[in-house]
């Protein structure tokens, strides 16, 4: 299995580890009921190595990014960050990504499970061009700091102006000692706070300079587990669970990823997608249950199968079971009364406006 | 993690304690240590039927689902049912309190087949080893 450059600290804190897509990760250190609860009212740090990056360098780079990714790179501000998809020629999801335009490459944050995939879809679509595309996910370490306390951590360890700046917003700065670090104001908890990428050998000094300065703030370090649950809360999609490739942008609710007008691969099938309509939506529910509604059930209306669950969990937040999951879009609208099959239990389950947990601001 | 020495266990993480051919049995602090979050128990019915090795209860944390064992054969005379509305109960007294099942052996012969504490805190070194890597 694959070690992330901070794995020692995991195996030193005693988490519990597991094999997600060939890495050693910790799936929680404590609980994740108390790791859910420290990122919504403090502040906690995930070790997000396992994810990969690509960058893109060259005259031609922005061409690259443009017809591989749904989003349109050269719309995108320098400095800011920006949610794309990866898709087919047939408008279906291969991955969602994240675009970080800086001066002179564009950043490309992938999912793990996708990393060799993804490099290839990118090296297709420079072929010919005056671009290099990097696999670079090995050579860094990538941290995330969540919560309403991320700043007050953050502050002290960096020289950059965290008060300006703003959402999907990022700079280069000096964080722990470590020049040039690429700093974002993003996440994927639905919680204020960054995420670092810089080199794989300073890793573990910046993950402890983060631990240490937490520790008035009640830091903790945060597991695989309790990031699934804080991202379902905020109702964001995971891929291989709400997007796949059998399902397009528009029926996932990710339209805000997709530039129309841009010149991307899948863009004809969407504009046929955008002229028929969709048939299928994501939905997110509320199950009426103690039993977790879980990934892959099926969703009945009238008693019969209509769509599946593609995420659940219990909600430690909002002190209920949640889900997402996909029906015909008649069963979609807010309040539609339906059901889950958890093992043969049929369970009530309401549909409801996402995200199911949105921070105050 | 103390390991009772007043019961028997089984590599699935399973307690019995012994009472005639009456078998109470429940989950060891370890299992409910790695579930961790737990959020529901689904015990067996009154007079279901048990097989040894055979899943007869289901624990579930937010993580995932998990089987419980029976850990010897017989039909089901006790069940726990406060446990569904106090999980606490399973949760901080394992041994005690949260217990799960009181089973009538079919074959009090069985008890030779389960691990004394001495044989079950070997498993959980094992464990442990492993989990380290």
């Amino acid at each position: 299995m694959k070690k992330t450059p901070l794995h020692e600290e995991h195996l030193r804190r005693k988490a519990r580890m597991i094999d997600f897509f060939g890495f050693h990760m910790p799936v929680m250190y404590t609980s994740i009921i108390e790791e859910v609860k420290c990122t919504r009212a403090r502040v906690g740090i995930f070790d997000l190595c396992h994810m990969g990056r690509i960058v893109v360098t060259g005259p031609e780079r922005e061409d690259v990014v443009r017809r591989a990714v749904s989003k349109n790179v050269k719309k995108v501000p320098v400095g800011a960050a920006r949610y794309g998809l990866l898709l087919t020629p047939e408008g279906t999801v291969k991955d969602d990504v994240l675009l970080y335009r800086e001066e002179d490459r564009v950043h490309v944050v992938i999912n793990c499970a996708n990393r060799e995939r993804d490099h290839r879809h990118f090296l297709e679509h420079a072929e010919g061009c005056d671009a290099v595309v990097r696999n670079v996910s090995d050579e860094q370490t990538m941290i995330a700091l969540q919560g309403p306390a991320s700043a007050r951590v953050l502050a002290p360890l960096t020289d950059a102006d965290l008060d300006g700046l703003g959402y999907y917003r990022f700079t280069r700065a000096e964080v722990a000692g470590v020049p040039r670090v690429l700093l974002s104001r993003t996440g994927y908890t639905g919680e204020d706070g960054f995420e670092l990428f810089f080199g794989a050998a300073e890793g573990p000094a910046v993950w402890r300079a983060l631990l240490e300065s937490g520790e008035e703030h009640g830091i903790s370090p945060i597991g695989l587990g309790a990031r699934d649950v804080l991202r379902l809360e905020a109702a964001m999609p995971l891929y291989g669970q709400e997007l796949t490739l059998e399902i397009n942008p528009f029926e996932a609710d990710v339209g805000f990823g997709v530039s129309m007008k841009s010149e991307f691969t899948g863009r004809e099938a969407l504009l046929r997608v955008k002229e028929e309509g969709i048939r299928r939506k994501r939905i997110g529910f509320e199950a009426e249950s103690r039993r977790i509604p879980r990934t892959g059930m099926d969703i009945l209306a009238g008693g019969e199968k209509v769509g599946w669950v593609t995420s659940g969990t219990y909600s430690p937040t909002l002190e209920k079971n949640i889900g997402m999951g996909y029906v015909p879009v008649e069963h979609a609208e807010i309040g539609a009364a339906l059901e889950v099959d958890v093992k043969g239990k049929r369970i009530p389950a309401a549909v409801v406006e996402m995200p199911f947990y949105k921070r105050e601001r | 993690m103390p390991v009772p020495d007043d019961r028997k266990y089984t590599k699935s993480h399973e307690w019995v304690k012994i009472e005639g051919d009456l078998a109470v049995t429940g989950i060891t602090e370890f299992a409910v240590k790695a579930l961790a979050d737990l959020v529901y128990v689904d015990l067996p019915e009154i007079a279901d039927l048990t097989e040894k090795g055979h899943p007869f209860a289901e624990v579930e944390s937010v993580k995932a689902v998990a089987d419980v064992y029976a850990p010897v054969s017989g039909e089901v005379e006790e069940i726990n049912e406060d446990l569904v509305d106090h999980l606490d109960d399973l949760a901080q007294d394992p041994y005690g309190k949260g217990w799960l099942a009181k089973i009538r052996m079919s074959y009090p012969e069985e008890e030779k087949e389960l691990l004394s504490a001495e044989e079950y805190e070997e498993v959980l070194a094992a464990e442990e080893a492993e989990g380290a890597h």
